[in-house]
């Protein structure tokens, strides 16, 4: 019809702009070249790209990087435990592969409770956080069940700063200290009778130059009353190294943390603090920085 | 490859002494216990606002980054090389959040207005003159990204957003150039009419439709 001009709508305009050959490509950036609305709406598409730029990326909150530490240094410890030298291979993974990813079997821990089970609780407290333990592989699963069916294993946590008592009964640090060191009785695989000391996970950065007053810092805060969640494994290699490391002296607490960047594992005494890898164990307990806390 | 300001910004977080992705990844497949950690730790800044802008919800978010990070822990031994490590990671939690987003699909919604979820899904804007206009803007453009089907935001948000290249997304995402544009391409249609009061003037929202007559041209 005579006097009537048909515009591409604004997805063949997008096209257009954006590069994307079509069949019809070349007739709309024609159009476009004479059409001061479409090159308006050229314009305007382009506008939306840079509102989108505008934003800024969101920072990682405080919680879910302690989170990923702690899921990190179960991962961790249960490779340790497990003594392979090469990743687990045989869960089901978010493969690069284009299509689904299968994220790995999880507990999901909504706050304060203890779920026997494994299973994922179908709905969790509205704004509440929540914690996933990764199940590491099937035989910590078993010790896992194990130590359930004791009933000496207790997960229990909270907000931040976040800390575990990895054995309700030998929670009392005071009962700890009258404990034997480096016998069988204070660590045995599988079965959780330690540590009664509190492990906490701060996601504070240790720094060199300033890891005595970090520690005293944290040694002087009060120790939180619910914390991070930790597998059996984890907590038997934790323990392990903590024995290693600290020797005859009785630790305050220990924070899965990071030192001068890293993930590290802080052990914090009465005079003494040391800095490990987070893959410390019972036989791989290099300790990379210490510091006396005794004196002035 | 990833590059461009992501490469200063890299660079600038790991200081000269801190040795390649390729040989953390190495270093963790040997049974070094450190070496994963502080791979994962350079990255995942960057990997949780992939993860946050492609699932619009923290929680979920939170969820497909731990579910990604256990995932290339375990699965290091299947990166071949041809690709950067960081791309395999890019390729591993945007997958891992599609994956949620396909069993969130199953379950009721977020509900709208949910504050701690527009604050951490938009973020901040710079040139928003007041806490109430940014609040707002984060609303609209939480809004907007949600409007727009799972595979183009993700294109949508790597590419406009996060500043990868067509290229890198094509490779993060495993679909060709071509498809990488189109989906940005649809997606910015899409968006338009939605954002055009935060970008300029929008001159005529009906236009998202396929074609449009106008009388006297």
């Amino acid at each position: 019809m005579k006097g009537q001009r048909t515009h591409p709508g604004a997805e063949a305009i997008a096209d257009c702009v954006g590069g994307v050959r079509t069949w019809r490509a070349r007739r709309v950036a024609a159009h476009i070249a004479g059409c001061p609305s479409c090159s308006a709406m050229g314009r305007q598409l382009g506008q939306v790209s840079a509102v989108l730029a505008a934003v800024p990326p969101p920072p990682l909150p405080g919680d879910v990087a302690r989170r990923l530490d702690a899921a990190l240094a179960t991962e961790v410890a249960a490779r340790v435990a497990s003594g392979s030298t090469l990743p687990e291979t045989s869960v089901p993974a978010a493969v690069p592969s284009g299509s689904s990813a299968v994220p790995p079997e999880s507990v999901v821990l909504p706050p304060g409770s203890v779920r026997p089970d494994g299973q994922r609780p179908r709905r969790r407290p509205s704004g509440s956080p929540r914690w996933r333990v990764p199940r590491p592989v099937p035989v910590l699963t078993a010790l896992a069940c194990l130590v359930l069916a004791g009933g000496g294993y207790l997960i229990s946590q909270s907000g931040k700063p976040s800390a575990v008592s990895a054995n309700s009964a030998a929670g009392s640090a005071a009962q700890a200290q009258r404990q034997p060191r480096h016998t069988g009785a204070a660590f045995r695989p599988g079965f959780i009778e330690g540590p009664a000391y509190n492990v906490r996970s701060t996601n504070t950065d240790y720094l060199t130059a300033t890891l005595r007053a970090q520690a005293l810092s944290e040694l002087s805060s009060p120790a939180p009353s619910k914390g991070t969640p930790l597998s059996p494994a984890s907590s038997s290699a934790l323990q392990g190294c903590v024995m290693e490391v600290a020797g005859n002296d009785t630790p305050s607490f220990v924070d899965l943390a990071r030192y001068q960047g890293r993930p590290a594992t802080i052990i914090v005494a009465r005079d003494h603090a040391w800095v490990t890898s987070r893959g410390c164990n019972a036989t791989q307990h290099g300790v990379l920085d210490s510091v006396s806390l005794s004196g002035g | 490859m990833i590059m461009g300001r992501r490469k200063a910004e890299h660079q600038g977080a790991l200081g000269s002494e801190d040795v390649p992705d390729a040989e953390l990844l190495r270093r963790h497949l040997a049974g070094d216990g450190d070496a994963f950690g502080t791979l994962f730790l350079r990255h995942r800044e960057r990997l949780w606002a992939v993860a946050l802008r492609t699932v619009c919800d923290p929680d979920e978010a939170a969820d497909a980054l731990q579910d990604a990070m256990i995932s290339a822990f375990r699965r290091a031994g299947d990166f071949r090389g041809d690709s950067a490590v960081t791309t395999w990671l890019h390729r591993i939690v945007v997958n891992a959040s599609l994956d949620r987003l396909r069993r969130k699909a199953a379950r009721p919604v977020t509900a709208a207005g949910d504050e701690r979820v527009l604050e951490a899904v938009a973020g901040s804007f710079p040139f928003a003159t007041d806490p109430a206009e940014a609040s707002g803007i984060r609303m609209d453009v939480d809004s907007a990204l949600r409007m727009l089907p799972d595979h183009q935001r993700a294109a949508l948000v790597l590419v406009d957003m996060l500043g990868y290249s067509v290229a890198e997304v094509a490779e993060i995402l495993g679909i060709s150039v071509g498809t990488v544009k189109s989906r940005c391409a649809r997606g910015r249609a899409r968006l338009a009419p939605l954002l055009a009061h935060l970008g300029g003037n929008p001159r005529d929202a009906s236009r998202v439709s396929p074609e449009r007559t106008e009388g006297g041209g």
